[in-house]
């Protein structure tokens, strides 16, 4: 990594009509990193990547790309990589038609476009689907197309809204290999998803966006500081116990009933585990504990007030709990 | 890369979305059939029209001169008053065409079986019998008639600074520049209306317009799918160029009388077709981004502006000289069908279609340009329509990048 970033945001506002989209939002991205922008549905994510892609300008604020600032200083095409949250393709056309035709607009010339795009359909195994339009292929290969066309030119700065959208769980994996690989390589990446698992074992950081303005921002250990989440417990009980009890112990910040005899306490760092687990069993026979790191998961449900986690000391149903789309 | 590439890799990329080799061979021998068929159609009707003979049974109960016997496809046959009855069965069994019975000079029945296509021919026959019964009267041979009823020999010459009369070539000229014009530009409209639309609800833009400036795309897209519209002037000027080459081996002498064409009229005819599609593409193109479904958007009516201006020179073809088809000439959303008619079928000097050309030249350089700043905002404009206001106010809104 070298100490320059590769793009900034500074103070960044979007507002549409009576809508303020983004609000001083502010972010960088160096070489080598991975930024993930997480947000509920109208958080203003899309909103911030489409200032980062040069398709809007926000209303105050500046966007620096290593270094440039200003309406002017358009980052070259070939620089930046971009991947719509929507399919972003020409459905009637033979899929590898298109990814040369993006490569041209990137600046590839044709002969350097063709070798790069075999490559890259022999890797997501699509090289015998190369001339078949796109409409005829699965959603998930689509995105592979799109993945493809975002990435052939070897850009330097990849902005990705959703890049795991239509993929089973293998490709997944491929395409996080492929973003870690991309990274090792120097390449700066802004991507905003919905796949917290995946999200988590990516990012470098972070940034929880909640109508249109930062709620935290870091790496998932600063996050987790952030939202005063350290470790979740899982306790399963002899009989059915009363969850509501549970809340008013030290260092529970949430619980969540998982079954009337299982019971999930979401803790703060200072939670000493002995003895809460003393204070459990001492009102209630345990069965099973099981203690495991907080995810991003739930530190996104507090940041955005998902759950009643944002409360102190809620109580709340495992089955009510549904990530936003 | 430069805008000019991007430019070029844009336009063939539009172009070649919609140009498929065999469907282009297709339609152009589809168009060569269609002319085949209907010169082979008309000659065929004209042949059998001169080999059919109808044949008409007369009654004449006032002695008129009818010329009896086959008289080109008229074969007349007297009969007498006894005939009558048998003569009608005929006609009602269509074994004759018709039965004429002549009650006196001035009133004449036709009885027939089905529509008598040789009641022009007929009548021609009987107003000469009566005219000729009436000369008869008066002592005046038909000879004497001809003489005094022959026109005056009237020479027509014009003066070397007035406007020479436009020749059938001439005014064909006009007819086939504008169905030209026409064609093409319902050819790229169609393609625009589909390509951004489908675009636009695809979510393509924003793939495209991460990469390249938006005029860029724009204008790449109004030269790729104008080409569609071009191509279709070539479809016509090579069927027409058919259409020569076999009247000139078949039919020398119609073309003679149709009189030549100053090949400046072509060219000058030619140019501005080619301007008034790329103007009404770059009309076009803003529109169609406008259109948020274009199954249920009203606006698609709008494909209907450009025919106004041939329809209207369609309408002055035989009034090239009015006031008013000159300053049409020279308006930019009409000069494209209005100077190449001024210009075919009147002497008009080469600064005035020089002066309306460049004229039309900056407007459409000048309707690209706003039409590209429409392009940008109405892309991007999903679920709903941008009112006549959005629009104008977008006009004035200059592109803008935030990195």
């Amino acid at each position: 990594m070298t100490d320059q970033p590769l793009l900034e945001a500074h103070q960044i506002t979007k507002q549409y009509a009576t809508v303020r989209a983004v609000d001083a939002l502010s972010f960088s991205l160096m070489p080598g990193q991975i930024v993930a922008l997480l947000g509920p549905n109208g958080a203003g994510k899309t909103s911030t990547v489409r200032m980062l892609i040069g398709l809007t300008r926000p209303d105050s604020g500046h966007i620096v790309y290593r270094g440039l600032r200003g309406e002017s200083d358009r980052v070259s095409a070939a620089e930046l990589g971009y991947l719509p949250e929507e399919r972003g393709l020409y459905v009637d056309q033979p899929a590898l038609a298109q990814i040369l035709y993006f490569a041209r607009l990137r600046g590839i010339d044709g002969r350097a476009a063709r070798a790069a795009a075999m490559d890259w359909l022999a890797r997501f195994d699509l090289t015998t689907r190369a001339n078949e339009k796109v409409s005829a292929l699965s959603k998930g290969n689509q995105q592979k197309i799109q993945l493809i066309s975002a990435l052939l030119h070897r850009p330097r700065c990849v902005i990705l809204d959703e890049p795991f959208s239509g993929f089973d769980p293998i490709n997944q994996e491929l395409t996080l290999n492929l973003l870690r690989e991309l990274r090792d390589a120097g390449v700066g990446i802004v991507l905003s998803a919905h796949q917290m698992a995946l999200v988590e074992r990516l990012a470098d950081r972070v940034v929880l966006l909640n109508h249109g303005a930062e709620a935290m921002s870091g790496t998932l250990a600063e996050l987790r500081q952030q939202a005063g989440l350290a470790r979740k417990l899982t306790l399963a009980f002899a009989a059915p116990v009363d969850a509501a009890q549970l809340a008013h112990l030290p260092s529970v910040v949430a619980v969540e009933r998982l079954a009337d005899d299982q019971v999930g306490l979401l803790l703060d760092e200072r939670a000493d585990l002995n003895a809460l687990l003393a204070a459990i069993g001492a009102g209630a026979a345990l069965c099973s504990v099981q203690s495991e790191a907080i995810g991003l998961h739930e530190i996104y449900l507090r940041a955005v007030g998902g759950t009643p986690a944002a409360t102190p000391h809620p109580v709340t149903d495992s089955a009510t709990q549904e990530l936003p789309a | 890369m430069s805008n000019f590439a991007l430019l070029w890799t844009v336009a063939r990329w539009e172009f070649m979305r919609y140009f498929k080799w065999k469907q282009e061979l297709l339609m152009f021998g589809i168009l060569i059939l269609f002319y085949l068929l209907l010169g082979f159609g008309q000659a065929a009707l004209t042949f059998a029209k001169q080999q059919q003979e109808h044949q008409v049974e007369v009654l004449d109960l006032a002695e008129l001169p009818l010329i009896y016997g086959a008289d080109g496809q008229l074969k007349l046959s007297r009969i007498d008053a006894g005939e009558e009855a048998w003569s009608r069965e005929k006609v009602g069994l269509g074994t004759i065409d018709a039965l004429l019975i002549v009650r006196s000079r001035d009133q004449v029945e036709l009885i027939a079986h089905s529509e008598p296509r040789f009641l022009e021919q007929l009548q021609t026959v009987l107003n000469t019998a009566r005219r000729d019964a009436f000369l008869a009267d008066a002592s005046i041979t038909p000879a004497q008639f001809k003489d005094w009823s022959s026109k005056v020999e009237l020479t027509l010459s014009f003066h070397e600074a007035g406007e020479k009369p436009s020749t059938t070539s001439e005014k064909i000229l006009v007819y086939v520049l504008l169905v030209m014009l026409l064609s093409a530009v319902m050819t790229s409209f169609a393609y625009f209306f589909v390509s951004i639309t489908s675009e636009k609800q695809a979510r393509v833009a924003e793939q495209i317009v991460s990469a390249i400036p938006t005029q860029v795309w724009i204008d790449g897209k109004i030269l790729g799918i104008s080409g569609h519209g071009v191509k279709s002037v070539l479809y016509l000027l090579l069927v027409s160029g058919l259409v020569l080459a076999a009247l000139e081996r078949f039919a020398p002498e119609v073309l003679a009388q149709a009189g030549a064409i100053a090949p400046d009229r072509i060219v000058v005819g030619l140019a501005f077709v080619l301007l008034g599609i790329l103007f009404w593409s770059a009309f076009m193109a803003g529109f169609a981004a406008t259109i948020d479904d274009p199954n249920n958007s009203a606006r698609s009516t709008v494909m209907f502006i450009p025919i106004l201006p041939v329809m209207l020179a369609f309408f002055t073809v035989d009034l090239p000289e009015l006031g008013v088809v000159t300053f049409l000439s020279w308006f930019p959303l009409t000069s494209m069908t209005f100077m190449p008619l001024r210009y075919a079928l009147l002497d008009v000097p080469w600064w005035e279609a020089a002066g309306s050309f460049a004229l039309l030249g900056a407007a459409t350089w000048a309707m690209r340009f706003y039409a590209g700043r429409i392009f940008r905002a109405g892309m991007f404009m999903y679920g709903k329509e941008p009112s006549l206001r959005d629009m104008l106010r977008w006009l004035g809104t200059k592109e803008t990048r935030a990195l």
